[in-house]
This record gives C-alpha cells, structure tokens and sequence, in this order.
C-alpha cells in the first residue's frame, strides 16, 4: 500500500515543486544554486529506514519527501537520524541505528555517498575545511572508549580520535574543534581539538556538576548552555579566542531542565520544559517570565528541537516518537505563525543558507 | 522441481472439497480436551495443541502459536525477539505456565515466545482470557501453558526426530521416557540452530537479514514416584540455554546479540485419600541474559534472577459435582543485573477455587488475595458459569479482575526505579456460545476489558525516564472457531480455523494501539489417507493458513503508517512407509509473500523443510 501511495505522492511533490520554483526565481537577485536552496530542513529521528527530514523552503511550502522526491530511486535511509551539518555543497545527515553518515548534495539533495567505516552509536558532526568531524558515543557500557570519526571529504576514507571522556554535541569555530563532554548530566568539560594535526590539544573544565548539554556559536564565544542536575544550571561564556572561560550566568533556580540555547541578533533564548526564555546577551538579566509557553502532551519529546533565527522562534516536538511529530513557528512575541506536520521525532531545524 | 511438488499438494487439498459425510470420532486435539491440568477452565475457552501438532511447526512457540491461536506476535525477523499481543494486549499480559508456573521474566515480565522450544514439552495449550487467580500476574490476555505427562504405566518409549530446513535451519530432539507402575522417567533432549540467512524484498531491493543467526540447546526431563496409592513424587527440570544475534536492518547498523540462560525444577508431593487431594510443590528457577551491543566486544549488559517457590494446595471434593480448593503461595525472587539495585522479593498469596455443576448449569468461582511490601494487590476474583441450553449448544460468561505486577525493572532500575508503582489492572468480562455436534464444534466469544494503570516509563521533570502507572486501554472484540472432522471412503480429513476482531485503544487517544490487528484468521485442514489394503501406508497432507490484517505502526494511526495485511500458506505432506516412521515435507509460505510483522523487519520468502520422526 505504501508503495502505491507513494507514486501519486511524487508526482504532486514534484508538480508542487515545479510550480514553486518558477515564482520562486531570483527573489533576491542571485540564481539560486539548486531546487533545495534555502529553506530549513527539520530532520527525522524515528526508527527508520525513514523519509530523513521535512523540507520548508522560503515560501513556507513544506515537503515531507524531498529526499524521495530528489532521488525516486533511492531507498529511504538511517533512522535515529541525530544531527544534519553541512559543507559548502554538502549536506551529511547521521543516522545512529545504521551507523553512518548519509552525503548529499546541499542543494539538489542528490545522493553523493554513504560513509560507513569508523562509526559507533554516532551523534554530532561539523566540518572544518575538508574534514568532517563527528562524535561517537561506542560502547554504551563504557565512555572511555568515546570517540571522534575524521572523514576526509575528498575521498571519503576515515579515521579516528579516542577522547575518552563523553561526547556529544560538537562545533568547530577559529579552527579548533569544541566537543562538549556532556550527556545526560554526566561530563563536565569541553575537549578542543586541532582539525588540522587532529589531536586533542586542551581541556576547559567547566567545574563540578556543570553539564554541557548544548552551546551556541556567537562572534568570539561559545556560550555552553550546562545543567546541574535539578540544581541551577548556567550559560558559560568562553572566549573562543583563548580558551578560556570569561562569564558565567546562574539561571534562575526556578528553571530546573534548560535544553536547548539559541543566540539571534542581541538575544540569548533558551528553554526550560515547555517555555522559552530570553536575555540579552551582553547583559544577563534573566526574568522568569517566558518569552512564550506551549502545550505539548508530550513528556520527553516536547521542545524536543528549537531555534531562534531572523526573528522567528523554531520548536519542534516529537509528541510520543510513534506519531507524526509537529514543528512549530513563533514570533518573539509568542504569537504562533505556523504549524508544520513533520515524519516521526523531529529533532532540530537546520538551515539551508 | 519444487513447483512440481506444490502442484501435487495442490492437488491432494482440492480432494478436501469432496470431503463429506462418514463422521469419524472427534480427535481429542480439539476445545476443551485437557479438563485435569486445567480444571477451572470451563468457562473460557481452552485449546491444546498435541505433540503431533507441534511437529507440523518450526520447534519455534511463536510458530506453532501463530499458525494455531489468534494471538498476533510481533517477530523482529524469523527467531528473533517475538512478543505477543492477546486480546489486544501487551506482551506483559500474557503469562506463559510451564506445569503450572509461572515463568515470564521477573526483570522484564514477559516472555518471548522465540525462547521457547516446543519439542520439549509433551502438549501446550492456549487459555484465553484472565487467569490471575490461579496463574498470578500477567494472565490478563490468555495464557499459555507448556505441559509435561508423568504416568504410571508400563512403557518403555523412544523417540528420534530430525529436521533440516532452508537457511540451515536445524532441529534434532530425542526423547526417551520409561514407566512402570510405580515410576516413570522422561527425558527430551532439543537442539535448534538456523544461519536464517534468508533474503527478501526490501521496497524494490533484495537485501539478506544479516546478522540474524540463532542457536539453542534444551533439556527437560521428568522423575515420578508413586510410594502407594496415597503419595506420590513428581520432579520436573528444564534447562535453555540459547544465543541469537539480532538482525540488522541496514547492514552499517552494528549488529548486537542476545543470550539467555534459564532453568526451572519443579519437585511435588501429591497425597490423594478419598475426597481429599493435597500438593505440596517446591519450585527453584533461575533466569539470566546477557546483552552484547556490539558482538565484536566482550563487553555486556546483563540482568539475572532466582525465585524460590513453595505452594500448598488443597483440594476438597464435596461431592460428585463439586469442588473447592485452597491454594496457598509464597515466591521469594531475588534478582540482580548491570543497572538493578540487588533486591529481593517476598509475594504471599492465598486463593480460594470451588466449582459446581448442577445439571445444565455449572459455575466456578476464585478469589485471589496477595500480600507484598512491595506493591499494594488488588484483590483478585473469577466468576464463571455456563448453562447447557440444549445437547449442542452451551452459554457461558466468565468476569475477572486480574493484574500484572511491577517487574524488577520497574521497581528496581538504578537512579530510575519507581517504589510507588501499583500493578496493571484489568477487569475482563466474555460471553461464548458453544455449539458441539457430532463431527464438528463452533464457538463464538465476545470480550471486553477495561486495563488500567497500565505501567509506562516517561520521563519526569528533571528528564530522567522511570515508569509510572498512567494508560488506560479499552479493549473488545469477538473470536470464532471451528473444527470438523469428516470421512470420506478411507480419507479422514479435519478442518480447523480461528478469526478474531479486536479493537484495542488508548482511552486517552481514543486510537488503536500499535501492533494490534483489526483481524486475523488462521485455517488448517489435515487429511489422512488410509489404504484398506496393507500394500500402501498412511500418507497426510496439511495446509496451514493464517491471514493477519493491516496494523498500524504509529499511534496517531496516520494511514501512510500502516503494514499491509497477509496472507501466508504452508504446505506439508508425510509419509509413513513404516510402521513408527514418518517422513515430513514442508513448504513454507508457498505463495512466497514478502511480508512484516514489525515495520522494516522482514520474514522470509518460501523456503523448505524436510523431516524424519522415528519412533522405537
């Protein structure tokens, strides 16, 4: 049945496709470099094999099966797809049940390879020139054997850095690879590796019980968005410059399981169960009063991803990871503006610009 | 060649349309044909598979359970993990008894069904509906019992049986057992291993289940004394021990495996004096699996548990047509593992059972109190009675409460264990009508259960996953059976068939639970040929049809979300040139459907199997 359904459903997704790129032409004066240019895409982590992602271009047209639609003869693939980065003409896409990193093209989204060598229980990926750098959880049993996969871009061959401490989510910045020794409320420190010697050249300890859980990327810092355990987490601010750490913010006490941190224009948002909190950046006074809140009958898969990009707030959520998820698009006065159907689990918006 | 073989057992089933009159006697395989190892059954509906039944599946229960129940199984490939949904039910709630225990997981309270070889066990019959009174926890959707025979006759018994099948598929057992009338010894000896390296079709592309090998070894072996006409001893043993690598579904994914480890030893005391019978049974079991991520490290989970068991019953029978029994029971289980605390646990319970018949009508009751410092009971009850309203037609109506109590990973897990938890409830209620006549038997049954307090794990407010007491299913359907059984010259031919309804939803979603088909069907017909004269000997030929309907694999039920309904047939024919001996042919899913039970995880294709049973 799904086979049959499925051919109707390429047709129109190609007809709709065909429609929208004809309007879509030069709206900003520069010929756009494939179909997929633009837009975000909100990437899939159900089991799979499974459509990867859900495709919104710059019209708000949303496109469950771009990757079916961009390669009909391809088989849908990965499942517990983690995290989606990119290169310039690149776009990878980690599935951590089939252990691999998925190559396409940014913006055709052609299939170029699938890289499978060196890879276990993989998480995180960034590129840095003509690597591709990606964490890897190994044996669950163990974080000592937790380990960082190096693809060559060129030919795709791979090799790998033990850490020995957690991994997880990982960013690359002033040519230094920042990966985040936290998950799940163990690790407390942040692993900077040289892209180029690929070895481990430092450590930044963030003190005793801070957890990096996520962190975001802005001018010369990384703010490291770290939970306690139930205790006050804190966003600390490291200057990407030298290393080290040069701020830290207590969150209210009240706000007991931030998650995710975003930066847009002088705002620092971050979240806490269902609501979104926000700061400036270059003077933290952090009220208690959410920028917004939302329902979600969910309770691990709300504010399961989220954003905040030119304006507009991203959350998706992942409802119970057997059903279609939902994302959702807000303005930064909490006024809901779209509600997007995605594949199953949405887990992070990744945009394609 | 082999379209050639299936044209000819095409040919020999199409006889079955001919097949009319002569009634033959009705096999005991049929409803309701074992009342002593369960005697308070009567109410609901009981259906026994024999030794002879099972040798017509894989030595795998989930085969012989599919082919032959209405109980769906949700089977990660061909012998990988299966759990069953009963009456709409999960796997937790169904309780499989081996000789009248209790043996689902005490870490994970379930059972699955491809850990279990059927070539061990002398008769297995389904239960369906709740038995919690007299089973305990789990016994919501049906049970499953795994039964061996101790009797005091002279015999002296031995028994090869061989079969090699596709993907190198191997299963030997030998069984041998001798009794005269104050002893008997039994023992069966079970080897099962299969490559299972079967290929199928994955959307328009061939792929091979990789990594889906499977291997295990089982004995069970049974002592009985008779010391006089008033005592007797009985010692029951079982031993498996069984490895199975887990199938990837992409070849990248890193392919782990699982082993299990479980031995169960039964020793009873039986004195019987004119109205009264008393047990005394003592019961030592032990489980243990191991979890291998990745099965090119060492490196493993694992979790284990031994439960000590003692159980007192009495059985009183007032007179002719009545009888009361009280039972009692003690379960000290301790269990340990890489992510449980080490704890022990110490359940009491005492049970009341009488049932009567008073002429057309008869009745049983049961009521079940339970004490633990760990979870509060429900107490726990049965009400069943039946009317014969004419020679071939029979009501009944059974209700019962019935639960399934936190396991050792909801109690115990490090840093996620819940101490508060309460046992899943269910209150149950079936009507069935029975019609019998003289070759053939048909029941209809409609049920209803309302289960709550169903245990989920979900994450509270600091993120950490534990398990609470939160869903609320409903669920109803209907079930149908027929069997008959007819002659026609010296051709004797016997038709079976079950069908099920069930809708099973989240009360809260108002949605049909995942992985709980709308309908399912199965259908047998076994023919035996019997030559008048002595020049030709027996041959039998079967044909096993189950028919399993969509699921749906995602709980907002998206209709895109849904696994295509199937259809799958398998052939058999055997031949008995000797006396004692019987050659086996089988094709499996003859119309070679690609089909999935679980979404991604495909089964095989048609595939063969060829085996020999000697009996000396």
């Amino acid at each position: 049945m799904n086979r049959i359904l499925k051919f109707p459903l390429y047709l129109m997704a190609i007809a709709i496709l065909f429609t929208s790129c004809s309007e879509d032409d030069d709206v900003n004066g520069t010929a756009p470099r494939g179909e997929y240019d633009g837009g975000y895409f909100i990437l899939h982590e159900g089991g799979g094999p499974l459509s990867p992602f859900t495709y919104v271009d710059d019209n708000g047209t949303v496109d469950t099966n771009a990757f079916e639609t961009a390669n009909p003869t391809e088989l849908p693939f990965g499942g517990f797809n983690q995290d989606m980065f990119f290169s310039d003409d690149r776009a990878f896409v980690i599935s951590g049940q089939s252990s691999s990193v998925t190559v396409l093209d940014r913006f055709s989204l052609s299939l170029i390879n699938t890289v499978d060598t060196d890879f276990e229980n993989p998480r995180y990926g960034v590129v840095v020139g003509n690597k591709a750098f990606v964490t890897n959880s190994g044996d669950f049993m163990s974080t000592a054997d937790d380990f960082v996969t190096v693809i060559d871009l060129n030919d795709y061959s791979t090799s790998t850095i033990v850490v020995g401490d957690v991994v997880n989510r990982i960013y690359a910045a002033n040519n230094n690879v920042y990966v985040l020794n936290g998950s799940f409320g163990s690790g407390n420190a942040i692993t900077v590796i040289n892209p180029d010697s690929e070895s481990i050249i430092g450590s930044i300890d963030l003190g005793a019980g801070n957890s990096p859980d996520t962190a975001v990327l802005n001018a010369n810092s990384l703010y490291v968005l770290a939970n306690n355990g139930g205790a006050t987490g804190s966003v600390i601010e490291i200057n990407i410059g030298t290393n080290a750490i040069v701020n830290t913010v207590s969150l209210p006490a009240s706000l007991t399981t931030p998650k995710h941190i975003s930066i847009d224009g002088a705002t620092t948002y971050f979240t806490n169960g269902t609501a979104v909190y926000g700061y400036t950046t270059n003077n933290p006074q952090i009220s208690t009063t959410p920028v917004l809140e939302y329902n979600s009958s969910s309770p691990f898969g709300a504010m399961y991803g989220f954003t905040v990009k030119d304006g507009i707030i991203y959350i998706a959520d992942a409802g119970d990871f057997v059903s279609n998820g939902q994302a959702f698009e807000y303005d930064l006065n909490g006024n809901l503006m779209t509600t997007i159907s995605t594949g199953v689990a949405p887990n992070g918006f990744f945009f394609n610009d | 060649m082999h379209k050639a073989l299936r044209i000819l057992l095409f040919i020999c089933f199409t006889w079955t349309i001919y097949g009319q009159q002569q009634p033959a006697e009705l096999d005991t395989i049929v409803l309701n044909a074992d009342r002593l190892l369960v005697p308070f059954s009567k109410t609901q509906t009981t259906t026994t598979l024999t030794d002879s039944i099972s040798k017509r599946q894989s030595a795998l229960l989930t085969d012989l359970l599919r082919f032959n129940s209405t109980i769906f199984f949700k089977e990660n490939s061909r012998g990988g993990v299966s759990s069953p949904s009963f009456r709409g039910t999960t796997a937790q709630q169904t309780a499989v008894i081996w000789n009248g225990i209790n043996i689902n997981s005490q870490l994970n309270g379930q059972t699955d069904f491809n850990t279990l070889n059927t070539r061990n066990f002398e008769e297995i019959t389904v239960r369906y509906g709740g038995g919690s009174v007299i089973y305990g926890s789990g016994a919501i959707g049906g049970t499953i019992h795994l039964n061996d025979k101790i009797e005091f006759k002279n015999q002296f018994s031995n028994e090869l049986f061989g079969n090699i099948g596709s993907f190198n598929t191997q299963d030997f057992g030998y069984k041998t057992s001798y009794a005269n009338s104050k002893l008997y010894a039994g023992i069966a000896i079970s080897r099962q291993s299969s490559d299972n390296d079967y290929t199928y079709d994955f959307r328009g592309q061939e792929r091979t289940n990789l990594n889906g090998q499977f291997d295990n070894f089982s004995v069970n072996s049974q002592l009985g004394y008779k010391l006089n006409n008033y005592h007797t001893f009985k010692y029951y043993n079982y031993y498996f021990d069984g490895s199975r690598n887990f199938s990837l579904i992409n070849p990248s994914e890193i392919p782990s495996k699982y082993e299990d480890y479980n031995t169960r030893n039964l020793l009873e005391w039986e004195f019987k004096k004119k109205a009264v019978t008393s047990v005394l049974r003592a019961a030592y079991l032990t489980e243990r699996y191991r979890f291998y991520g990745n099965v090119d490290r060492d490196s493993y989970s694992s979790g284990n548990s031994q439960s000590w068991i003692g159980n007192y019953q009495f059985n009183l029978k007032i007179n002719t047509n009545t009888q009361a029994r009280f039972v009692a029971d003690l379960n000290h289980t301790s269990g340990a593992g890489s992510n449980l605390e080490n704890r022990d646990r110490t359940i009491g319970s005492f049970s009341f059972l009488l049932n009567q018949r008073l002429n057309k009508w008869y009745y049983e009751i049961g009521s079940r109190l339970e004490t633990t410092k760990d979870y509060d009971s429900p107490l726990l009850f049965n009400v069943g009675i039946s009317y014969r309203l004419f020679d071939f037609y029979t009501i009944n109506i059974n209700g019962s409460r019935n639960y399934r109590i936190p396991t050792f990973n909801d109690l115990y897990w490090i840093g996620a264990g819940n101490s508060e938890l309460n046992p899943e409830q269910s209150y149950q209620l079936e009507m069935g009508h029975s019609f019998d006549f003289e070759n053939s038997n048909f029941k209809i049954t409609v049920f209803y259960y309302d289960i709550s307090d169903m245990i989920r794990w979900v994450p509270n407010s600091s993120a950490i996953w534990r398990p609470i007491n939160t869903d609320q299913v409903v669920s109803y359907g209907l079930e149908f059976q027929a069997n008959y059984i007819t002659r026609w010259n010296n051709i004797n031919f016997k038709l079976n068939g079950n069908y099920a309804y069930t809708n099973s939803t989240n009360r809260l979603t108002d949605k049909q639970l995942i992985y709980v088909p709308y309908h399912k069907a199965t259908n047998s017909i076994h023919i035996n040929f019997k030559p008048s004269a002595n020049k030709l000997h027996e041959i039998n030929t079967y044909v096993q049809t189950i028919y399993v309907g969509e699921v749906f694999f995602q709980s907002d039920n998206n209709p895109e979300a849904v696994l295509d309904s199937y259809l799958i047939s398998n052939l058999g024919m055997e031949f008995l040139p000797k006396k004692n001996w019987t050659i086996g042919l089988r094709v499996l899913n003859h119309f070679n459907v690609n089909y999935q039970s679980v979404n991604n995880r495909f089964m095989p294709g048609i595939n063969y199997n060829f085996y020999l049973n000697l009996n000396f």
